[in-house]
């Protein structure tokens, strides 16, 4: 028998996105793996006086993925991508609100001060023309420019809905804010996705422009509009409250999209699942339980919900053994597997995926 | 004379209008102030703790109703200081270094004021050095931990080492999402809960309330 390749190829992992969406496998399902760096990567070094400006600097940003890229070779489907990123609220710039930048993340400043500020709010346009916005763009012509096709350039993170507005008002007073006016609230959400469906439109035509395949953080792959719906304040409130406001805004975002896979924050939120899996454009869930809720294994129950609800599942395993006994249990379709746990070698990862093919065979 | 079962149902139901009208009928009554407290405000955020720790209210409930008894604490706090009257505990609570989370600390000091804690609330990013100066200088009870990183709880273990090496007698509590009893125990805290509700029970037991 020839010997598999299990060095990234865009053609096969395609093929593989392409059947998993749709709850199907091919060969085998779709793998996210990291192996170890031998030898630090010489990525450029940073001089900036402050962590924003390190973020802001597109040159930067690209040359440091560029060398991380070229230094450590992909395995399975993670697809070799720069995410141009300045943080998960690049929505909410889009409405003044300033951007606080720490080493790994940023957040905004809130600028809706009181209930009433949302009727000014409703009223304002996005504004495309804001340091935030105008950094991505930077980074996304750049990357495409300094890759020349050997690595792909992702889309940024768009917190859409309810987080555009917890961002700018605050999680805390956006509850309140839901209880005593409800009406106004949606309208500021309605206002909020139609700016996120704005910001995703231009950022999709410009990837496409320039030949760059639809992928983001989530490292899917999809011949047209795809993206990660989420609403982490789903958290924070009650089935009913997620049924009568969130779902129609997530209807609202998902409305052009091809392919969807939602990103579920939390076994706070595990009680909107049902919700979840009723939204029509749904193709996939992220099952997120995070630390100190165990591993994917102990998750079992909410994986088979989701394929028989006809969904595909993203699994975060925590290393190859927890993958595979997800894989064991769920069996192959509609299953991608992300191991977070890099692997030591490229042995370990190769055996890893001769593994999979094996058990989906 | 209006119930203080009728001002609990207020609380608890987050009307801070009826809430702030039933504390003033109370008083104008001639209803103790810390009757009106004990019997009235303090059963209505115990029943809304109860709920959420059976997932049948959520955050915004849980704030709506904690708003309500800060306006009824609004009229009641002065009269009471003016009467020498204290809650019993101190509790300090904040979310450790390094950390900006603070919907859940908000909610465990919401509840804890419920249960009638004097609540000094050191707000995030908080380092030992702070939780340690302000368990002496309040004489503390309780101090609580918050932390909703795994990168943030090494921190949580180093304030509790901190906090044990002084040799006070306060308990400690520690909570967050990615906190379990496993790791309380590890790291040496008093107590740990899960959510705010059980956060109440607990923090009454430690300090030697009959819960
Ligand atoms: C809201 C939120 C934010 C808001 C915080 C707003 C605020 N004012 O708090 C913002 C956007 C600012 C934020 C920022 C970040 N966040 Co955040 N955030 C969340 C989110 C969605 C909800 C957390 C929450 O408030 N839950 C609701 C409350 C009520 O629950 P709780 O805090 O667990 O509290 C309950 C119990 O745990 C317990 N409890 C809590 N504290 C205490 C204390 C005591 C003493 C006791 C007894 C009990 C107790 O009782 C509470 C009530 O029942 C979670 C995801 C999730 N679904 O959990 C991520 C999450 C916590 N964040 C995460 C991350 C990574 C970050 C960032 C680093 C990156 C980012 N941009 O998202 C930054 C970090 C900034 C910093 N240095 O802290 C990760 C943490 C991963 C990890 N395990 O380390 C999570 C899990 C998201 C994820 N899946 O990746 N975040």
């Amino acid at each position: 028998m020839a010997k598999r390749n299990h060095h990234f190829s865009f053609a096969a992992a395609s093929a593989r996105y392409d059947a998993w969406w749709l709850g199907q496998r091919l060969d085998r399902p779709p793998v996210s793996l990291w192996v170890e760096p031998r030898h630090p990567a010489s990525a450029p070094r940073s001089n900036h006086a402050t962590l924003r400006d390190r973020w802001l600097d597109a040159k930067f940003q690209v040359e440091s993925a560029y060398a991380h890229l070229s230094h450590n070779p992909a395995y399975g489907d993670c697809v070799p991508s720069f995410f141009p990123n300045v943080g998960p609220d690049l929505v909410s710039t889009l409405f003044g609100a300033e951007l606080v930048f720490g080493e790994s993340t940023s957040w905004c400043q809130h600028t809706v001060h009181e209930l009433a500020d949302w009727e000014r709010f409703i009223a304002t346009p996005p504004d495309f023309n804001n340091p935030y916005w105008q950094a991505i763009e930077e980074m996304i012509a750049l990357a495409a420019d300094r890759f020349g096709g050997r690595f792909y350039v992702a889309q940024p993170d768009l917190h859409g809905n309810y987080d555009i507005l917890a961002g700018l008002r605050g999680p805390e007073d956006l509850c309140l804010d839901l209880i005593d006016d409800p009406e106004l609230v949606r309208r500021a959400c309605s206002h909020a996705s139609r700016a996120y469906l704005e910001a995703y439109r231009r950022v999709y035509q410009r990837l496409t422009s320039l030949g760059q395949p639809c992928t983001t953080w989530c490292s899917y792959l999809h011949n047209g509009p795809a993206y990660i719906p989420s609403c982490d304040f789903l958290c924070l409130v009650s089935k009913d409250i997620g049924e009568d406001f969130i779902r129609p805004a997530v209807e609202q975002e998902t409305a052009p999209m091809e392919r969807t896979i939602f990103h579920l924050d939390g076994p706070q939120a595990l009680h909107h699942l049902d919700m979840v899996l009723r939204l029509p454009r749904l193709n996939a869930v992220q099952w997120v339980f995070g630390a100190g809720h165990g591993r994917a294994s102990d998750w079992l129950e909410v994986y088979r919900t989701c394929r028989q609800a006809g969904k595909a599942v993203q699994i975060l395993a925590e290393d190859a053994a927890d993958a595979l006994h997800v894989l064991r249990e769920l069996g192959p379709d509609g299953v991608w597997l992300l191991v977070g746990t890099p692997f030591k070698n490229a042995n370990q990862a190769t055996a890893f995926l001769e593994e999979v093919h094996v058990l989906s065979a | 004379m209006p119930q203080l079962s009728e001002l609990t149902a207020a609380v608890a139901a987050g009307k801070r209008t009826d809430t702030v009208r039933l504390t003033q009928e109370l008083l104008a009554a001639g209803s103790a102030p810390q009757d009106i407290v004990e019997k009235g405000l303090v059963p209505g955020m115990a029943i809304v703790g109860e709920q959420f720790k059976k997932n049948e209210i959520f955050v915004p409930e849980m704030l709506v109703a904690a708003r309500a008894m800060k306006e009824a604490l609004k009229l009641l706090e002065p009269l009471l200081a003016s009467a020498g009257i204290k809650p019993k505990y101190t509790a300090i609570i904040g979310t450790v270094q390094g950390d900006l989370h603070d919907i859940g600390k908000n909610l465990i000091s919401m509840m804890w004021r419920g249960a009638n804690f004097a609540v000094i609330d050191l707000g995030t990013n908080v380092s030992a050095d702070k939780y340690l100066a302000a368990a002496k200088e309040h004489n503390a009870n309780l101090v609580g931990l918050s932390a909703l990183l795994t990168t943030t709880m090494p921190a949580m273990k180093d304030t509790v080492r901190i906090l044990k090496a002084a040799g006070l007698s306060t308990k400690i509590m520690v909570g967050g999402a990615p906190i379990t009893q496993a790791f309380a125990d590890e790291i040496g805290a008093d107590g740990y809960a899960a959510d705010a509700g059980t956060a109440v029970d607990i923090a009454k037991k430690l300090v030697g309330q009959a819960a």
